[in-house]
């Protein structure tokens, strides 16, 4: 085990797991309180669009993804509130849109290598420096809107009704709040993959939300979960030789099975 | 604004998608009344609301209220499973204030404080909106429907409970309802909504204020609650 943590690559897993398991349950718990569990997955399949883009032109894929994927969530905001879809509906509709986006690039492309399909599956093992100072930088401005706007964020998820008429800058705080969405998913699927992403937002928050008695407590187990969830996810894909992104999902959905024992 | 108002509405007009729902309506409500508004489903009592709320743009006519409203949305749109204790959701509008102090002694809620929010009651849950509401020191409260899917026993209670908050604090409170039955009992005032028009009387005269806006047609709303018998007849 000891052996195990001297290696680089196991050192930048278990760094880049703990930010992206902090920020991903941060963010998980405010959307699943404001039902919005869904725009995960779709933003997640926005960025594969977004991510393809950058491999057709030569860009860094992540921060193509991230512009892309911030675009994206303006124009749900419009979708939903402006043209009045539903909210479901919207959230369809995108991620149907950064499917068929990547589908028609990596098919019209043919210089686009294997490497692209590593984002549907995430392999937190191979996680570069990079990637961890984006992590960091995104769980830094996470840290920090929270800090100054917990109540309003709170009172927005508890009647928005409420906090539309107690607070002038309701909306935009929402909008903040979705806009970083976007981009922890972005950095989020380095850890599980697009196609599993909604679990490292919603499963942490379910087992903090089952086990907590306030919603301070409930952020903090999140993390905690998020975390621990991810740790043993790295070290059974490793010790057993099975994909991370996977084994990361069900060793969450195996401590979300403890908690119904745990709180009956 | 004449000093004794807490509202003043001047020549009001409000229309969705080409309809007029509310067409040049004016009217006043005095300080410390504590008013029903009434009408049947769709008259527009809920946009009246939001209008006095300012949560709809493009309205034409002018809105003045005396200081700062507080609002308690209808039950349905609170989720009653929020995981929060009762502290955290008062210290929204309390930041260094004293969560034991009047407001919560006069709800009766000093022993819910450390509960979590989604084990209360619902008649429970409804003191802590309240008292949520008055800790911002409102000088108008507006209700919307929130006895609706409650007791009988609960929905009295609460509003006993209006009555002595308007007195007790010198509150302005409206109050969106269905149940005509009890307004002569717990209100001052009745504002009824219909046919795009909006009507004020005094709370005793609620039923030939219904008659005079509905005609005939006024036990439709007033089926709702306590009159079955006369609706069979």
């Amino acid at each position: 085990m000891i052996e195990l943590l001297q290696y680089e690559f196991m050192q930048r897993a278990l760094l880049g797991g703990l930010l992206i398991g902090i920020t991903s349950s941060l963010i998980g718990v405010f959307l699943v309180l404001k039902r919005l569990s869904l725009l995960g997955d779709s933003f997640a399949h926005a960025s594969f669009g977004g991510i393809a883009l950058g491999f057709v032109l030569g860009w860094n894929p992540l921060l193509t993804a991230f512009g892309f994927v911030s675009i994206a969530s303006l124009g749900i905001d419009r979708l939903i509130n402006k043209i009045k879809l539903y909210g479901e509906s919207a959230i369809a509709l995108l991620l149907s849109f950064g499917m068929a986006l990547a589908l028609i690039l990596i098919g019209a492309a043919d210089k686009i290598n294997a490497n692209i399909f590593s984002y549907l599956f995430g392999s937190l093992l191979t996680i570069s420096y990079q990637d961890i100072m984006f992590a960091s930088i995104i769980l830094v401005l996470v840290l920090i809107f929270y800090y100054f706007n917990y109540k309003k964020l709170f009172y927005s998820a508890f009647n928005r009704e409420i906090a539309l008429i107690r607070n002038k800058n309701t909306k935009i705080i929402d909008k903040i709040f979705i806009l970083l969405c976007a981009i922890t998913i972005v950095i989020s699927i380095r850890a599980v993959g697009i196609l599993l992403i909604s679990a490292l937002l919603v499963i942490p928050s379910l087992i903090g939300l089952r086990l907590s008695n306030s919603l301070k407590q409930t952020l903090m187990i999140s993390s905690c979960a998020s975390v621990l969830g991810i740790y043993l996810g790295i070290f059974i894909s490793y010790y057993f030789d099975l994909p991370t992104g996977g084994t990361i999902v069900m060793s969450l959905i195996g401590l979300f099975l403890i908690s119904i024992f745990i709180k009956k | 604004m004449n000093k004794k108002n807490s509202i003043e509405v001047k020549n009001l007009s409000f229309s969705y998608q080409e309809e007029t729902i509310l067409d040049n309506i004016s009217f006043s409500i005095e300080k410390k009344d504590l008013v029903a508004i009434i009408g049947h489903n769709g008259s527009g009592k809920s946009t009246l609301v939001k209008l006095l709320l300012n949560l709809l743009p493009s309205k034409k006519g002018i809105i003045k209220t005396s200081g700062s409203i507080a609002y308690i949305p209808q039950k349905f749109n609170q989720d009653i499973n929020f995981p929060a204790k009762v502290k955290e959701i008062l210290e929204l509008e309390c930041c260094d204030c004293d969560l034991r102090g009047d407001v919560v002694k006069s709800l009766s809620i000093e022993n819910l404080i450390d509960k979590q929010f989604k084990n209360l009651s619902g008649g429970q849950q409804q003191r802590v909106m309240i008292a949520l509401s008055l800790l911002s020191n409102p000088n108008i409260l507006i209700l919307d429907e929130p006895t609706v899917g409650v007791d009988t026993t609960t929905q009295e209670e609460f509003y006993k409970l209006l009555k002595k908050i308007n007195k007790d604090r010198d509150l302005t409170i409206l109050f969106v309802t269905h149940d005509t039955g009890m307004i002569s009992n717990y209100f001052t005032k009745t504002l009824c909504v219909g046919n795009k028009e909006v009507h004020i009387d005094n709370a005793k005269n609620t039923n030939t204020l219904l008659h005079s806006v509905y005609g005939d047609n006024f036990h439709e709303l007033h089926h709702h609650h306590h009159n079955h018998e006369e609706n069979k007849k």
